[in-house]
C-alpha cells in the first residue's frame, strides 16, 4: 500500500474577502489611532501656545507691577520723610480737639449718687485723660460706691478723712482716655 | 502568499506605531497637565502680588492726596489771622450767652511753628454748673481748632468757680 502525503501548507488558500475585511478593520484602527494622536497633539499644541502667551503676559505684568511698586515705595518713603512731621502735628491737634470735657462731666454725673458732692475737679486735655477731684460724701457706703465705679479707671485715692460734720472727704484721681468714653 | 505576508506585517507595524503614538500623546498630555499645576501656582502668586500692589497703590494715592487734605484741614479748622478777632468775640458772646462772669481773659501768643501759631487763652469764670457745662459744650462743638487745655472747677453752694485754659491755633 502506497502512503500518500499532502503538504497542505504549501498550498494554503487564503480567502480574499475575509482577508480584505480584516485588513480594512486594521486600516480603520490605524486611521482612528492616528487621528486620535493628531487630535491630542493638536489640542496640546494649542494649549501650549495659549499658556506661552499667557505666561508671557503674566511675566510682563509682574515686571511692570514690580517696577511701579518700586517707584511707588520710593515716592512713599520720600513723602513720609517730608510730610510726616506736618501730618503728626495735624493728628495731634485732632486728637486734642476730640477730647471732650463735657463727656467726662456727663460720666461723673452718671456715676455720682445724690450723697456725693464734687467740691473740686481738675481736668486736663491729654491722651491719658487724668482727672483729679475732691469729693465729699454723706456716708462711707456712698463713697465706696463711687470708688467702685471709678475702679476700672486706674483710681488712685490720695487721702480720705472724716470731718466733724460726719462727712467723708477724699482726694482722688483717675484716668479716662477717649477710648473709654 | 508572500505578498499577503508583507501586507500583514506592514499593517501590523503601522498599527503598533499608531497605537504607541496614541499612548505617547496621552502620556504627554498627562505630563503637561501636571506642569499646569505649577502654572496655577504662578497665577496664584501673581494674584497675591497684584493684591499687595493694589494695597501699595492705595497707600500711594493716600500719600499723594495728603498735601491737598492738609491744606483742606488748615482751611477748615485752623483759625485765620483775620478770624482771630471773630473767635475772641465768639468766646465773649458764648460766655455772656451762658450768663457766665468771666474775668482776666488773657491771650498769650507763642512762637510760630511751621504755618501755625498757638495762642493760649486763660480766664476765670463763675456761674451755675449747668451754665458752665453749656458753655463748655458750645465751645467744644465749634469746628475751628480751639479746645480747652485745662480746667479747674470749684463748687460752692450753687455756683461754680473755674479757671480755664484754652488753646487756639491760628494760621498765617
Amino acid at each position: 500500500m502506497i502512503k500518500i502525503t499532502y503538504n497542505l501548507a504549501a498550498t494554503r488558500k487564503i480567502k480574499g474577502w475575509s482577508f480584505a475585511f480584516r485588513a480594512a478593520l486594521l486600516v480603520l484602527a490605524i486611521a482612528a489611532l492616528s487621528a486620535l494622536t493628531i487630535a491630542n497633539l493638536g489640542r496640546q499644541l494649542q494649549r501650549n501656545h495659549a499658556e506661552k502667551n499667557e505666561s508671557g503676559l503674566l511675566g510682563r505684568q509682574i515686571s511692570e507691577m514690580q517696577n511701579r511698586g518700586l517707584l511707588q515705595t520710593r515716592e512713599i518713603a520720600a513723602w513720609k520723610k517730608s510730610r510726616s512731621k506736618e501730618l503728626a502735628a495735624a493728628n495731634a491737634l485732632i486728637g486734642r480737639k476730640v477730647f471732650s470735657f463735657v463727656a467726662r462731666l456727663d460720666f461723673l454725673e452718671k456715676i455720682s449718687n445724690p450723697g456725693i458732692r464734687i467740691r473740686h475737679i481738675t481736668l486736663v486735655n491729654e491722651s491719658a485723660g487724668r482727672i483729679s477731684m475732691s469729693v465729699s460724701a454723706r456716708s462711707l457706703k456712698e463713697l465706696f460706691a463711687l470708688y467702685k465705679e471709678l475702679a476700672p479707671y486706674e483710681l488712685v485715692i490720695t487721702n480720705e478723712n472724716q470731718t466733724n460734720d460726719d462727712e467723708y472727704q477724699a482726694n482722688l484721681n483717675f484716668k479716662m482716655s477717649n477710648e473709654k468714653i | 502568499m508572500k505578498k499577503y505576508k508583507i501586507a500583514v506585517t506592514t499593517m501590523l507595524a503601522l498599527f503598533a506605531m499608531s497605537a504607541s503614538g496614541c499612548l505617547l500623546s496621552f502620556a504627554y498630555m498627562s505630563i503637561r497637565d501636571l506642569s499646569r499645576q505649577s502654572r496655577l501656582d504662578r497665577q496664584a502668586s501673581f494674584q497675591l502680588q497684584e493684591k499687595e500692589f493694589q494695597k501699595l497703590s492705595a497707600e500711594h494715592e493716600e500719600w499723594k492726596k495728603l498735601p491737598e487734605k492738609l491744606q483742606a484741614f488748615h482751611h477748615d479748622h485752623i483759625i485765620g489771622m483775620e478770624d482771630f478777632a471773630v473767635f475772641r468775640r465768639d468766646l465773649n458772646f458764648c460766655l455772656a450767652a451762658n450768663r457766665l462772669k468771666a474775668t482776666n481773659i488773657s491771650s498769650q501768643f507763642s512762637r510760630r511753628q511751621g504755618k501755625i501759631r498757638k495762642v493760649l487763652l486763660s480766664f476765670a469764670l463763675e456761674g451755675t454748673y449747668s451754665d458752665v457745662k453749656k458753655f463748655i459744650f458750645a465751645m467744644e462743638k465749634k469746628p475751628k481748632m480751639n479746645f480747652f487745655e485745662r480746667m479747674q472747677l470749684n463748687g460752692s453752694a450753687e455756683m461754680v468757680k473755674g479757671n480755664c485754659k484754652m488753646e487756639a491755633y491760628i494760621g498765617e
